[in-house]
């Protein structure tokens, strides 16, 4: 077995609501080898978003230890906390969430622009990645120029500008048609090979979740490895 | 492992990028309020400026003419008080010495000054030899009277201010009498008299000496039983800066009583004058904090319009201390294309300042004029700013000092930049998670 790049141990993450504390991860273990697609199902309200969220150190958890492609998240300030971003995951969230100013081309671009790479090699490298999800044609329109299934697969195109070892998709199909959903499963299926990454995704689509390597159940706190 | 990162992370923050996206968010080609709002700001910034500008260049003009008259006449660059056996060696000194411009040996008093109706009023009296007065060419220019009838004037009687004759009731030719005591521990109070013609009269155009100055030759002390006032030596020099170095050099010379510069001798005076600049300065500033509260509230409009996208910056990386920088780019975008409007502007307009109003009045007034001839107006009357009947100028002056645009611009560029970095703190605390949920 391959050394893991997730590696999660004990991991307790709680919400107060009022005098409730909701147990959201309740001495929660996950683990996932490079290179792989794991998939995460459950109910709503599961905690899902939320451990994808914890993985991609937008929230912080109450204990535990969560190591990611080897940093440490529990003792990381906010200062490193932008360079794990920037450097070791990428997101897709359910919703697109472009930049309405700026071109696909320059919104795939701007994260490796901003994370030090020349500008010439950021639009080179925005290029072939919409070349990749099959947007090369559509570089220079606007977000409100694209449809809803094209806006994803930009946001798949930004999420690998830098390279990162990890991709978070976050229901990525859910706000998309039948037809653009099949495109975007077709196209995150071949993204561990075609861009070398690992990929971790949340969803409630069980026709997406068939194409995980291994997929998790989150019920009470826990992980149940399903496949 | 962690303190590598941060380090090649501020290595990382690199200012081009930030740049060009608080550039694209300014500038976007699609019409934004955000973009109208910016474009107000900096049209706003540029009018503060050329408001600045103008009304700083018109108050460095008055003021330069009132120091440039006062230097040039009864100030000078250097007032030495000498003994009287000590003048000519002294003066002959400090004319081979290269910083000096000229030497004018004077005696100065305040006398009573009465004219051939019984008017009177009180004169300051600089008793000057024609020749000495001839040769400081700067003190002829400032009296507007060539070298050669300021000594012929001189020679001949009293140059006597314009204001002053008019208030005497006197004129060229015109004999007047003055008078003058002085105070002695052993004689008591005694009282000495001379009167000449007045031979030229003077307009300085500031009002102080042209009310209040009288010039007579240094000759006539001889006719008088006692001196009236020990010699002072009045040095220009080349450059006027130089005046606090020569007063320290002349300081321990033989035969020199007192000695000061410029700027001591003029101290209260330039103290009122800076202050009434800082002031004014200040005042015109307030157009600036309108402007940047306006950035402020506008800032804040748009950041919270724009806190999805500050969410995704975040989300990838971006630090807080660069999206920040970006809005600061923005403010500071903004500053500069404001001030650099406000200065190619302003600049032209300061510079042209009289010929603009006089343009503008002699454009209402044939306006009004030509109502008057149509029987539409009843009368013309007087539209020029400065009427001679009630202001004591001719024109407006103007002086544009690079001090003070550089001043002005930073003032500019600056407070915007306050302005949107402000605005911007209030949110850089927000979670981009909860941002993106609340999306």
């Amino acid at each position: 077995m391959n050394e893991p790049i997730i590696e999660c141990r004990d991991l307790i993450k709680t919400f107060s609501s009022g005098a409730e504390v909701l147990h959201i991860l309740d001495h929660a273990d996950f683990s996932l080898e490079k290179g792989k697609i794991c998939t995460i199902l459950g109910p709503s309200g599961s905690g899902k978003s939320t451990f994808l969220a914890i993985l991609g150190s937008l929230e912080r958890f109450d204990s535990g230890s969560v190591r990611v492609d080897g940093y440490e998240l529990q003792t990381l300030q906010e200062k490193s906390l932008s360079v794990f971003r920037r450097k070791v995951v990428g997101f897709v969230f359910q919703f697109h969430f472009l930049l309405g100013d700026f071109s696909a081309l320059e919104n795939v671009a701007l994260p490796g622009y901003m994370a030090g790479l020349p500008r010439a090699d950021a639009w080179k490298r925005a290029t072939q990645l919409l070349d990749l999800v099959g947007l090369r044609n559509r570089a220079h329109h606007y977000p409100s120029q694209l449809s809803g299934g094209e806006r994803q697969r930009v946001a798949i195109a930004r999420a690998l500008i830098n390279e990162p070892p990890i991709v978070l998709a976050d229901e990525p199909t859910g706000n998309l048609d039948a037809a653009s959903s099949e495109e975007l499963r077709s196209l995150l299926q071949r993204l561990p090979e075609a861009a070398k990454t690992t990929l971790v995704l949340v969803t409630h689509d069980s026709e997406l979740a068939t194409i995980g390597d291994t997929s998790f159940l989150l019920k009470g706190g826990h992980f149940e490895c399903i496949r | 492992m962690a303190a590598n990162e941060n380090r090649r992370d501020q290595k990382n923050t690199r200012f081009v990028p930030l740049l060009r996206i608080a550039f694209r968010w300014s500038m976007t080609r699609r019409k934004t309020a955000h973009q109208t709002g910016l474009r107000f700001a900096a049209i706003g910034i540029a009018a503060g400026i050329v408001a600045l500008i103008v009304v700083m260049s018109v108050m460095n003009g008055f003021q330069r003419q009132y120091i440039d008259s006062l230097l040039e006449t009864t100030s000078f660059h250097i007032r030495i008080k000498a003994e009287n056996s000590h003048v000519p060696a002294l003066s002959q000194s400090l004319r081979q010495n290269p910083l000096v411009r000229s030497v004018t040996p004077f005696v100065e008093t305040n006398l009573l000054a009465e004219g051939p109706e019984n008017h009177q009023s009180v004169l300051r009296l600089m008793w000057v030899g024609p020749q000495d007065l001839a040769s400081d060419a700067g003190f002829c220019r400032a009296l507007h009277l060539s070298p050669a009838l300021a000594e012929e004037g001189l020679e001949s009687g009293i140059l006597l201010g314009s204001e002053a004759a008019r208030l005497l009731g006197a004129y060229e030719g015109i004999k007047i009498t003055m008078r003058g005591a002085l105070v002695s521990p052993d004689e008591g109070i005694q009282q000495y008299e001379t009167d000449a013609p007045v031979s030229r009269l003077f307009r300085s155009g500031y009002y102080e000496l042209d009310a209040g100055l009288a010039i007579v030759s240094r000759e006539k002390i001889a006719n008088l039983s006692l001196a009236p006032a020990p010699t002072v030596l009045g040095v220009k020099l080349k450059n006027p800066e130089q005046a606090d170095a020569l007063v320290a050099a002349l300081s321990h010379e033989e035969g020199i009583e007192s000695i000061e510069s410029w700027r001591d001798y003029n101290r209260s005076f330039f103290s009122a004058l800076r202050t009434e600049k800082i002031v004014m300065f200040l005042l015109v500033s307030i157009i600036f904090a309108v402007v940047a509260i306006n950035i402020h509230y506008s800032m804040r409009r748009t950041i919270a319009r724009k806190a999805r996208d500050l969410a995704i910056l975040s989300a990838f990386g971006t630090s807080q201390r660069s999206i920040s920088t970006i809005f600061m780019f923005e403010g500071l975008i903004v500053g500069i294309v404001g001030a650099a409007l406000g200065i190619v502007v302003g600049i032209p307009i300061a510079q042209n300042v009289d010929r603009i109003i006089n343009g503008a009045i002699a454009l209402l007034d044939g306006i009004m004029s030509l109502l008057y001839r149509m029987g539409i107006a009843k009368s013309i009357p007087d539209l020029r700013l400065f009427s001679p009947t009630v202001f004591y100028t001719e024109g407006i002056p103007s002086r544009i000092f690079t001090s003070d645009i550089s001043l002005i611009a930073a003032f500019a560029v600056i407070f915007p930049a306050i302005a949107v970095y402000l605005a911007y703190r209030r949110f850089r605390n927000a979670s981009p998670l909860e941002v993106l949920r609340s999306e």
